[in-house]
């Protein structure tokens, strides 16, 4: 059969939590629920930060011969409103979840035409079973311009080619 | 079942023998190991109903070659999760390719051509 790939929210550097059945949701605290506890202040001055978040492939049954060609995009557009922005920076290796400026990369200039590579450190072809990539590590600022409230979702799409 | 279970490739050689991606017994089978050069057909074969079949044929006398297939897996979060949203089975020949969607639609561009924009 095909291989049955899986995005996971990473807890260590080889175990996390599949999040095929729910969602991946920024806190102000480091923990994988999809709940609306410990939600992010909007700051009186500067900027806030989420939590980090870090995602990887997992391969919960192998391809046939290989997969390859891992990436993450966006749509382009941040729908998140004024003052809320997702920064990413991609790793080789797990790194400690912080509420510290990462100083990443806008995630929404990161499109189907010009993706974030996450096998670029941790190349392919993959084969087998288990943890395969890069890390995608991602976190929500806030700032003083941020309206209060739920947001709605935005999508991120996670991309794979198998042989 | 999942996209990625919605089609299965088959190929077939100048001599008449044919390789389906799913034997009899359900074990996924390779083409790795195909003569490429001998390739004459590439079909995408629907394994649930109302899905259209897909047929290519290669013409190696005219200059055209197989290259490879490949499939594409995009998997999106949505309310239930982040999962399989849609899965692509892509034929390269020299010439073009072909790109079958689980969802029965089909669209061929030119053979360098990998994704990106609307269709990405």
């Amino acid at each position: 059969m095909a291989a049955t790939v899986q995005i996971h929210e990473m807890t260590g550097s080889a175990s996390g939590v599949n999040k095929t059945s729910t969602t991946v949701r920024f806190k102000s605290a480091d923990n994988t629920s999809a709940d609306t506890d410990h939600r992010i202040a909007i700051p009186d001055s500067g900027t806030t930060y989420s939590y980090t978040k870090m995602l990887r492939f997992y391969f919960a049954s192998a391809p046939s011969v290989d997969i390859q060609n891992l990436r993450a995009y966006t749509d382009g557009s941040n729908n998140f409103g004024t003052g809320i922005g997702v920064q990413y920076a991609v790793t080789s290796a797990w790194t400690a979840n912080v509420n510290t400026d990462i100083s990443g990369t806008n995630l929404f200039t990161a499109t189907s035409s010009s993706p974030i590579d996450l096998d670029k450190l941790n190349t392919g072809p993959h084969t087998s079973t288990g943890y395969k990539g890069d890390f995608l590590r991602l976190q929500m600022t806030v700032s003083t311009a941020a309206a209060s409230g739920l947001l709605t979702a935005e999508t991120l799409t996670f991309a794979y080619d198998e042989t | 079942m999942e996209p990625n279970q919605y089609y299965q490739w088959e190929m077939e050689l100048d001599d008449g023998t044919v390789r389906r991606q799913y034997g009899d017994d359900g074990r996924e089978c390779t083409w790795k190991d195909l003569p490429l050069e001998r390739i004459v057909r590439v079909s995408f074969l629907p394994r649930v109903p109302l899905l259209p079949p897909h047929h290519a044929i290669i013409d190696p006398a005219a200059g055209e070659r197989f290259v490879r297939r490949f499939a594409r897996g995009k998997l999106r979060q949505g309310g239930d999760g982040i999962r399989l949203r849609e899965y692509v089975n892509c034929l390269v020949t020299t010439r073009y390719r072909l790109w079958s969607y689980h969802d029965g639609r089909v669209i061929v561009t030119r053979p360098d051509y990998d994704g990106g924009g609307r269709n990405g």
